[in-house]
C-alpha cells in the first residue's frame, strides 16, 4: 500500500501508527479536549476506547493552576513532572491525537514545542480516522507507564503575552490572526465563556478555524493559503493566533507551518483574557 | 522584484521605482516634480503602495517631486543627514538600511558632486545618483561640492563594490542607461588618473556652465516641507517645553511614529509606544488599534517622529479620524533633543 503524503512534517498516518504501537521509543498521548458547549466528556470516552497503550493528556489538568484563566501552559517544571509521569522522556516521540481529529492535539503539539520538545506528532486524523479504519482500541483506565525524565527547554518565542498583542497590534512586526467565528469576532454571536466583552482586538484578522480544516484533518496547503490570503494575512510576514482559550490558535498556527512558514506565536490567553479586561480595545463589525 | 527605470528627458534624470512585487509597498528614488503625475499613474496601474521617495542628493538641475509625491500619497520624504532642504520627513546616514516592505538597500554617503550625495545599494546593482555616472562622473563645482571628496567616495567606496554590479545613475545626457562597476572602472574617462591631486586638477578645470535650471531648483529644493505651522495654527501641534511636561502623565499616551533603527540610533521618549508611519492610516482609522486605543481609554494621543513631518501628517489623518484631542509633537525628536527632553534607549 502506498504511504499517502501527509500534509505537514509533524503528521503521522494512522498506518506509521499502527507499526510503532510497540515501539518503546513511540508514547502515544490522547489528548481530546471539548469546550463545555459541546457536551462530551474526554475522560470518559478515553476509558469507552483509546488507542492501545495511550496515556491520558489532559489539557486542564497540566496547566498553571494558579492563574484564573483557563488552562493556560504550566511552568516548565510541572510540565516535565506531568509528562514524564504520563512515561515521555528525553528523546521519545510522542504522538498526539484527539477524538475530533486536530482540536485538542494542536494545542498539546504547541505545548511541546513551547517546552523544547522537536519529537512531537499528531496522528493525521485522529481517533475518527483511526476508528473509520477498524483499527484497535483498548478499554479501561491507562496501564500505568515507568515513569520518564523530560527536560524541558522553555521557548518564549513561541507564546504570546497580553504585552506582546498590544505591542504588534500597534507597531504591526506581527499579524494577529483570531481562529473565533466569524459571528464571534464581529461580536454578532455571544461569548460562550460568561463576562467577556463582544468582538475582536482592533487590526486583527479573522480566520475561524474550520477554515483549515474538512472532516478533522488539514485541508490541503492551496486551501490554507487560501483562507488567510482572503482573511487579508500574508504569511511571509510573522503571525501571532489567538482564540478563545488558546486551542484552535493552535489549529491555525499547525496549519501555517505545515506549510512551512515560521514558527507563529499563540497568544495564550486569548480572548479568555483580552475579553475580560477593562482596558484593553475591542472592536465589532467587519474587520 | 518590480524595478522600473523612468526618464525625464528635460532634465536627463533617471528616476527608479522599487518594490518587492505587485501589491507590495514601493519606493522611488530622484523623482521630478514634472512627473509626479506618470509615476503615480504607474503605482495605481502596478497596484503599488509608495512608501518613501528619496533623493539621492539636493539636485541642483530640476526641481525634486518630493513634495508633491508626499502631498498626494503621504509618503516619508527621505534625504541624507547633510542635507539643506528645510524638513524631510527621514534623514538617513551611512550604515543604515533604505527599507520598504521585502526591499532594503544599504546607505553609502558618497559627497563629491555636493555634501549631501548618497548612493544606495542592493543585492546586484547601485544607484549611484551624479557621484558616478555612466563615462562621467557629477560635477564638483558649486553647492559644496569637492574634487577630493569625490575621489574618495568614488575609488574608496563605488569602485570596492563586486565589478558585475550593476550601476544606475541619476542622469545620463547620451541615452545610456545602465553600466556595471568594472565597466567604469577600466573605461570611464574620468577614473583613469592616477592620483587625488590629478583627479581634482581635472575637475577644477572643466568649465562647465551652470544648470540652467539651477537658480529655480535649489531653492525649490531647500523647500519640499509640509507646513507644520499651519498645524501649529490648528491648535494640533504641542511644543517641546510643553510636551515635556506631559511625559508620564496618565492621559497622554505618547506615539511614536519613526522605524526601529531610528528609534535605536537617536533613543525614544519615556513610556511611548511604537506605531511605525507607512502603517499609520489602518491603525489611526476606525477599527484601528490606535484609534481604539484613543477611544476605549479617552487618552489623548502624543504622535511624534525625527522631525515633526511625518507626525504633522499623522496627526492631519487622526483629526479625520474624528480623533479631537491628537497633537503632534512640533519639531520632532530632533527639537525635542535641542530642547533637552530626556530620551530612553
Amino acid at each position: 500500500m502506498a504511504e499517502e503524503k501527509l500534509a505537514s512534517r509533524w503528521l503521522v498516518s494512522t498506518e506509521w501508527l499502527s507499526q510503532h504501537l510497540d515501539d518503546p521509543n513511540v508514547v502515544v498521548l490522547d489528548s481530546s479536549y471539548y469546550l463545555a458547549n459541546v457536551k462530551r466528556d474526554a475522560d470518559a470516552e478515553y476509558l469507552a476506547g483509546h488507542i492501545s497503550g495511550a496515556q491520558r493528556f489532559d489539557v486542564d489538568a497540566i496547566s498553571d493552576h494558579a492563574n484564573p484563566l483557563p488552562h493556560m501552559l504550566p511552568s516548565p517544571q510541572q510540565f516535565a513532572r506531568d509528562v514524564g509521569a504520563l512515561g515521555v522522556g528525553d528523546g521519545m516521540t510522542v504522538v498526539l491525537y484527539d477524538g475530533l481529529g486536530l482540536y485538542g492535539a494542536a494545542r498539546v503539539w504547541w505545548t511541546f514545542r513551547v517546552f523544547g520538545s522537536e519529537n512531537v506528532r499528531v496522528l493525521d486524523g485522529g481517533l475518527p480516522k483511526w476508528k473509520s479504519e477498524g483499527r484497535a482500541l483498548e478499554t479501561g483506565p491507562a496501564r500505568l507507564p515507568a515513569p520518564k525524565t523530560f527536560t524541558p527547554k522553555f521557548n518564549r518565542a513561541m507564546v504570546a503575552s497580553i504585552d506582546d498583542v498590544q505591542k504588534v497590534l500597534l507597531d504591526k512586526t506581527a499579524q494577529l490572526v483570531d481562529a473565533r467565528s466569524a459571528e464571534r469576532f464581529r461580536a454578532e454571536a455571544p461569548e460562550p465563556r460568561a463576562g467577556l466583552r463582544g468582538g475582536h482586538m482592533p487590526g486583527s484578522f479573522n480566520v475561524p478555524f474550520g477554515e483549515v480544516l474538512q472532516d478533522g484533518r488539514l485541508k490541503s496547503h492551496e486551501e490554507i493559503a487560501a483562507a488567510f490570503k482572503q482573511a487579508g494575512v500574508d504569511l511571509d510576514q510573522p503571525v501571532v493566533t489567538s482564540c478563545g482559550s488558546g486551542v484552535t490558535a493552535a489549529i491555525l498556527t499547525f496549519a501555517v507551518e505545515a506549510l512551512g512558514k515560521g514558527a507563529g506565536r499563540v497568544y495564550d490567553g486569548s480572548w479568555a483574557e483580552w475579553g475580560a479586561r477593562p482596558d484593553t480595545p475591542v472592536v465589532t463589525g467587519k474587520p | 522584484m518590480i524595478f522600473r527605470q523612468l526618464f525625464d528627458s528635460v532634465s536627463g534624470t533617471y528616476t527608479y521605482l522599487l518594490a518587492r512585487r505587485r501589491g507590495a509597498e514601493a519606493l522611488i528614488i530622484d523623482p521630478v516634480l514634472e512627473k509626479v503625475d506618470r509615476y503615480l499613474q504607474l503605482i495605481r496601474e502596478l497596484d503599488l503602495k509608495l512608501v518613501k521617495a528619496v533623493d539621492t542628493h539636493l539636485h541642483a538641475d530640476h526641481v525634486t517631486g518630493l513634495g508633491a509625491l508626499r502631498d498626494r500619497t503621504h509618503c516619508i520624504t527621505v534625504m541624507g543627514e547633510q542635507t539643506k532642504a528645510d524638513v524631510v520627513s527621514m534623514r538617513l546616514a551611512e550604515g543604515d538600511k533604505l527599507a520598504v516592505d521585502g526591499v532594503a538597500l544599504d546607505v553609502l554617503y558618497t559627497p563629491g558632486h555636493t555634501d549631501d550625495s548618497y548612493s544606495y545599494v542592493m543585492a546586484d546593482r547601485v544607484f549611484s545618483g551624479d557621484t558616478l555616472l555612466i563615462r562621467g562622473t557629477g560635477r564638483t563645482d558649486f553647492q559644496n561640492g569637492d574634487p577630493r571628496a569625490q575621489y574618495d567616495s568614488i575609488f574608496n567606496k563605488l569602485l570596492r563594490l563586486p565589478e558585475d554590479t550593476l550601476l544606475f545613475p541619476a542622469h545620463d545626457y547620451k541615452g545610456e542607461t545602465v553600466s556595471t562597476i568594472g565597466e567604469e572602472k577600466a573605461f570611464n574617462p574620468r577614473l583613469q588618473v592616477k592620483s587625488v591631486e590629478e583627479y581634482a586638477d581635472l575637475m577644477n578645470n572643466l568649465k562647465l556652465p551652470n544648470p540652467k535650471m539651477m537658480d529655480v531648483a535649489v531653492p525649490a529644493n531647500m523647500r519640499v516641507g509640509l507646513a507644520q505651522d499651519e498645524i501649529a495654527r490648528r491648535g494640533w501641534a504641542v511644543k517641546p517645553d510643553e510636551a515635556m511636561r506631559l511625559v508620564g502623565h496618565p492621559d497622554v499616551i505618547f506615539v511614536d511614529l519613526r522605524e526601529t533603527a531610528e528609534r535605536e540610533r537617536r533613543g525614544v521618549i519615556p513610556g511611548s509606544v511604537h506605531a511605525p508611519y507607512p502603517d499609520l492610516r489602518a491603525n489611526i482609522a476606525p477599527g484601528g488599534m490606535l484609534h481604539a486605543l484613543a477611544t476605549a481609554t479617552g487618552k489623548r494621543l502624543l504622535l511624534y517622529c525625527a522631525f515633526g513631518e511625518r507626525s504633522a501628517m499623522a496627526v492631519q489623518a487622526a483629526q479625520d479620524a474624528q480623533l479631537a484631542s491628537a497633537c503632534h509633537l512640533h519639531g520632532g525628536v530632533d527639537a525635542w533633543t535641542k530642547a533637552g527632553g530626556p530620551l530612553a534607549s
